[in-house]
């Protein structure tokens, strides 16, 4: 058992005690209905943010940055969505889950993925909604795009190794 | 059980036997590499037919229409992408899948969910919504009033088609509220598929495994 899962550990047991662990192992079909919410959540996400970050790397160049960007309220509400499904799943067998290493590479992306677009909330949302839309955006910001992209498809591919990885594959 | 397949029972055997299909069932990474390709068709068909739905109801009404065309060429991407691995997985499983009610709800949803927003897409360009009137500019007008769909959202009023019918309005939000409600069906019939197929094993439904 290493350093961090033995830190990690006390955590776990709690979620996994919990009575969202609980009730989860009691209704299979609560697991069932969070894996559909977890792929609609998905959907919405990924849609929004197609839509965002493919346009601050200039496509398509109809649509204007400040329309492009109204759509992130609902990348915020897919990722909501799939934050409180996923906590649910992973109550189901806490400590299964984090010894996945399908599982921990998706969470350390889903955290890669929540950095970048913190940094560019705070650093360049504000600029890139003041310059005209025929401008081009900074390397930052498409660097930034193009992360984000390969992140969240890259979280998705995780996601789909975690069954891939699972021992006792009960789902 | 499934004697009334009788006559395509030697197709869905061909399938299951080739090696395509024997890869997917048999390896350790054929099906999770098909589910991965599955799930990014996904992300891009479904992601962006379900903005174009939200856009039509109301959010991001300055995002002009005529901006949609080349996300749907992206959709169309994702569909094909889906398309592809969805054929493959069927073939693997073609025997059992034939008879899976979920497998079939979900082909049925896919199948009305693709007719909808084919009827949905002909309703905007019939508007005139689709053609871009203008350059680049950002829209100064989003969407008049409360009719909104956004039919009538385009670049400058000057160039406005001089009526938008308001039939088209309310038909094309009841067409995309019934789109979101036909891909999320695909998406929850799409899920259950493996559960259903493991009811059919628990009850010896293909003699006995």
């Amino acid at each position: 058992m290493n350093g961090l899962t033995h830190t990690l550990t006390p955590f776990l047991n709690w979620l996994n005690d919990s009575w969202l662990g609980v009730v989860t192992r009691q209704y299979h079909y609560l697991f069932t209905a969070g894996l559909v919410l977890h792929f609609i959540g998905l959907s919405l996400l990924m849609g929004a943010m197609l839509i965002v970050d493919l346009r601050l790397l200039g496509f398509p160049r109809q649509m204007p940055i400040t329309a492009a960007m109204k759509f992130l309220p609902i990348a915020i509400i897919g990722f909501l969505i799939n934050l409180c499904t996923g906590v649910m799943m992973v109550s189901f067998d806490a400590l299964d889950y984090w010894l996945n290493p399908a599982f921990r590479v998706k969470m350390a992306l889903v955290l890669l993925a929540g950095l970048n677009a913190l940094w560019f909330t705070l650093v360049e949302q504000r600029r890139v909604l003041s310059q005209p839309s025929d401008q081009k955006t900074t390397i930052a910001v498409r660097t930034s795009a193009a992360l984000s992209l390969l992140v969240w498809f890259a979280i998705i591919f995780w996601g789909r190794m975690i069954v891939a990885f699972q021992s006792s594959s009960s789902f | 059980m499934i004697h009334f397949l009788a006559p395509g029972q030697g197709v869905l055997d061909w399938m299951q036997a080739l090696p395509i299909s024997e890869w997917i069932t048999e390896s350790n990474w054929g099906f999770p590499i098909m589910l991965v390709l599955h799930s990014w068709g996904m992300a891009a068909v479904v992601g962006i037919l379900v903005m174009l739905d939200l856009r039509i109801l109301g959010l991001a009404r300055i995002a002009p229409l005529s901006a949609f065309p080349p996300m749907m060429s992206l959709a169309w991407v994702g569909f094909f992408i889906n398309l592809i691995s969805g054929v493959l997985m069927f073939m693997a499983d073609a025997n059992r899948l034939i008879v899976n009610w979920s497998f079939l709800s979900k082909m049925s949803c896919v199948l009305l969910g693709g007719i909808v927003t084919a009827v949905l897409w002909r309703r905007l360009r019939a508007a005139g919504a689709l053609a871009v009137h203008q350059s680049v500019a950002p829209p100064r007008v989003a969407v008049a009033g409360g009719s909104g769909v956004g039919v009538v959202a385009v670049n400058s009023e000057e160039e406005a088609p001089a009526s938008v019918p308001l039939a088209v309005d309310g038909s094309v939000r009841v067409l995309a509220i019934l789109s979101l409600a036909l891909w999320s069906g695909a998406i929850l019939f799409g899920r259950w598929i493996a559960y259903v197929m493991d009811n059919m094993i628990l009850h010896g439904a293909f003699g006995g495994h």
